[in-house]
């Protein structure tokens, strides 16, 4: 009798302990990516960025931001503060511009440098491409406050994203990256990303706010905060230099 | 009659006036010479401070296309490049190898934005004694792991020899890093960190930092024997890099992105005074100031010698009168008159260029504060005094010229004045 009822529960148990070696992880890095593209519709938001500086200081500034993900492309208007108003990057293709109104010239620069001096980069401003990026090196599930998660250790399979490794909480629920920890090739931490809440637009969903934090000097952080969000079809012409110039005129 | 004798023997019976006239020359041409000298001695010291702050004349780089398919300043040492040296011959003294990585330095709750320059410190005496260390010693040699800070950056993370600082970096695909670092010495140049180029580590850890292979960097500084070889050798070692290779030529614009994919490397040559361009429009103005300050010191002079030479001729009427009296022609007055005229501007240029050369030489003597933005002109703490002669010359001869034609003037007027007419002047 007593080896009937361990035969038995190793039979209900072992699908289950197998499940995560079952999980194709590749596929579940696409699907994090997937969840919150907008490869079929544009997208436009409001950004406000709160910098927390303990060196320089606290400020506040906010972005209209546009995406074409089917065309890798976006647009994003500063908004405030007025000093820095009219400054504006767009991104075709490869190549991302920034635009400063002071002057009324283009610069070329790189989606991996600082986003307006923040802990954000400028590639945390377009569609995630994790699946494309890293390969999965380790899993474990877990939790994560109240959700279930998939923790996820990454390595970069191209020496072309700005970080080497990361550990990803994928939420088990609906694939979102709820955590980032994100780290040198010798595996030190440099930054950790939160993503704690996600809003549905259209049918996909979009982080609502994410907060960066700075590993390495202590205090200081960024908070992103996305609102009026909208995947209504936007005018070609956003996408371009022109728009960028018009709009400080 | 020793009209020349005369003219001494009446400068010499107005003793006060002649030296009072002689020192107005006299300061108003050391003004000048010293404005000369000390831009001379500045821009002699800049050009001397920059090639020490960029380590070297001539600059030669390349650009590659990386396996992700950003182009990247890597240089692999290579037959055409030495080759393109060697053509040089004796116009390159020596040559330096270098890279540069952006780093944020972060001490505790401190952070600095600072270029580290990678360079073989043993081989470069030039920085080295450029170099004035503010905590520790220099070192020997820098090791890996090891920086040099300047002081200014120093000074803002709080840092000290042997403290361990932390490098944030970013290779040269864009992949953020780090790496902890102990402070070798901390420095000060006559820079101050005004180009954010003198702080160093070794140019083997630069190149791991940057993700360079084995034996790549990223400059090769060429110093010359004769800086004014500059656009000579540049245009030279283009030339020759262009026959074998690809060359992005000085002359042209910088491309806005969209580059036209090229294979191996792509050279580009650049020299110390495209980085002086910054400094020229600074220099046009110091010369247009000192052109001004010319004119003024002239108008002064001229307004001068004509005033006195005005008196001259009131005092002397009767002396005048008595002279072409007993047979000296209006010809010997004039003489007599601008003689007078010269030797007192000879005097005063003569006491002017001594009074500059002595007020240059002891400014030069000083030894001045480092700690400020002024300091990228001066040599080794010094002010030096490089007075370009052909323009003190000109000063010379300008004002020499200016103050006979003022004297011109009375000395006419009293040549032509009646004998009779001028003896009547007594009463």
């Amino acid at each position: 009798m007593k080896h009937l009822f361990l035969l038995l529960t190793l039979t209900l148990v072992a699908p289950l302990a197998t499940f995560a070696q079952d999980v194709d992880f590749a596929k579940l890095l696409a699907q994090v990516d997937k969840a919150t593209d907008f490869d079929d519709v544009d997208c436009s938001a409001v950004v406000q960025l709160k910098k927390t500086d303990p060196e320089n200081g606290n400020s506040d500034e906010t972005f209209a931001i546009f995406r074409r993900d089917a065309k890798s492309t976006f647009t994003i208007l500063q908004l405030s503060p007025e000093a820095k108003k009219g400054t504006g990057y767009l991104k075709t293709g490869d190549e991302l511009y920034t635009y400063d109104p002071t002057s009324r010239k283009f610069s070329f620069t790189s989606m991996k440098d600082s986003f307006s001096g923040s802990d954000a980069r400028n590639s945390d401003m377009e569609k995630s491409t994790l699946a494309e990026d890293y390969q999965v090196t380790g899993s474990t599930s877990g939790t994560l406050g109240k959700f279930d998660v998939w923790i996820l250790e990454l390595e970069a399979v191209n020496t072309g994203v700005t970080y080497a490794k990361q550990k990803l909480w994928v939420n088990k629920a609906n694939n979102t990256a709820l955590k980032a920890e994100e780290s040198s090739p010798t595996g030190r931490l440099l930054r950790t990303s939160l993503f704690p809440s996600y809003a549905k637009v259209g049918t996909k969903l979009i982080a609502t706010r994410k907060i960066y934090v700075d590993a390495l000097v202590t205090g200081k952080r960024t908070e992103m905060t996305i609102s009026d969000a909208s995947v209504k079809t936007l005018s070609d012409e956003i996408f371009t230099k022109a728009f960028l110039e018009k709009a400080t005129n | 009659m020793n009209l020349i004798a005369l003219a001494f023997r009446n400068l010499v019976r107005q003793k006060r006036r002649t030296s009072l006239l002689a020192a107005a020359v006299a300061l108003g041409f050391a003004a000048v010479a010293l404005l000369v000298g000390l831009t001379g001695g500045m821009a002699a010291g800049l050009k001397e401070n920059m090639s020490r702050v960029h380590g070297g004349h001539v600059f030669i780089k390349a650009e590659v296309w990386n396996a992700n398919g950003k182009i990247v300043s890597a240089l692999t040492p290579s037959a055409e490049l030495e080759a393109a040296v060697a053509t040089q011959g004796d116009l390159v003294k020596s040559f330096h190898r270098r890279s540069t990585v952006e780093t944020t330095l972060i001490f505790g709750s401190k952070s600095s934005q600072t270029r580290l320059i990678g360079l073989e410190w043993e081989r470069e005496a030039d920085v080295r004694d450029g170099l004035t260390a503010t905590a520790g010693t220099l070192p020997s040699s820098l090791g890996l792991g090891q920086v040099v800070l300047n002081s200014s950056t120093a000074t803002r993370l709080g840092v000290q020899p042997g403290d361990s600082l932390l490098l944030k970096f970013t290779t040269l695909d864009g992949q953020q890093s780090v790496l902890d670092v102990t402070v070798a010495a901390v420095a000060q140049s006559a820079a101050n960190g005004l180009f954010g180029s003198d702080s160093y580590l070794s140019l083997a850890q630069a190149g791991q930092m940057l993700g360079l292979e084995e034996g790549q960097f990223q400059a090769l500084n060429l110093t010359l024997n004769d800086l004014n070889q500059q656009t000579q050798v540049a245009a030279s070692l283009e030339q020759t890099l262009a026959a074998v290779a690809t060359v992005k030529l000085r002359r042209d614009t910088v491309s806005e992105g969209g580059e036209v994919r090229w294979s191996g490397p792509r050279y580009s040559v650049s020299i110390l005074d495209d980085f002086l361009s910054m400094f020229t429009s600074l220099f046009s103005t110091i010369q247009s100031l000192s052109l001004v300050i010319f004119f003024v010191l002239m108008a002064v002079i001229v307004l001068g010698i004509s005033n006195t030479f005005r008196m001259i001729l009131r005092e002397r009427t009767v002396e005048i009168g008595t002279l072409r009296a007993i047979g000296l022609r209006k010809k010997g007055i004039l003489i007599v008159f601008l003689a007078e005229a010269a030797a007192v501007l000879a005097l005063g240029l003569v006491g002017g260029a001594l009074l500059a050369v002595l007020v240059g030489a002891l400014l030069s003597l000083g030894t001045f504060d480092l700690g400020n933005a002024l300091g990228i002109f001066l040599s080794q703490g010094k002010l030096r005094f490089v007075p370009d002669l052909s323009q003190v010359l000109v000063a010379a001869v300008l004002i020499f010229a200016a103050g006979l034609v003022a004297a011109w003037r009375p000395a006419r007027t009293a040549a032509n004045l009646l004998p009779a007419d001028a003896l009547r002047s007594r009463s």
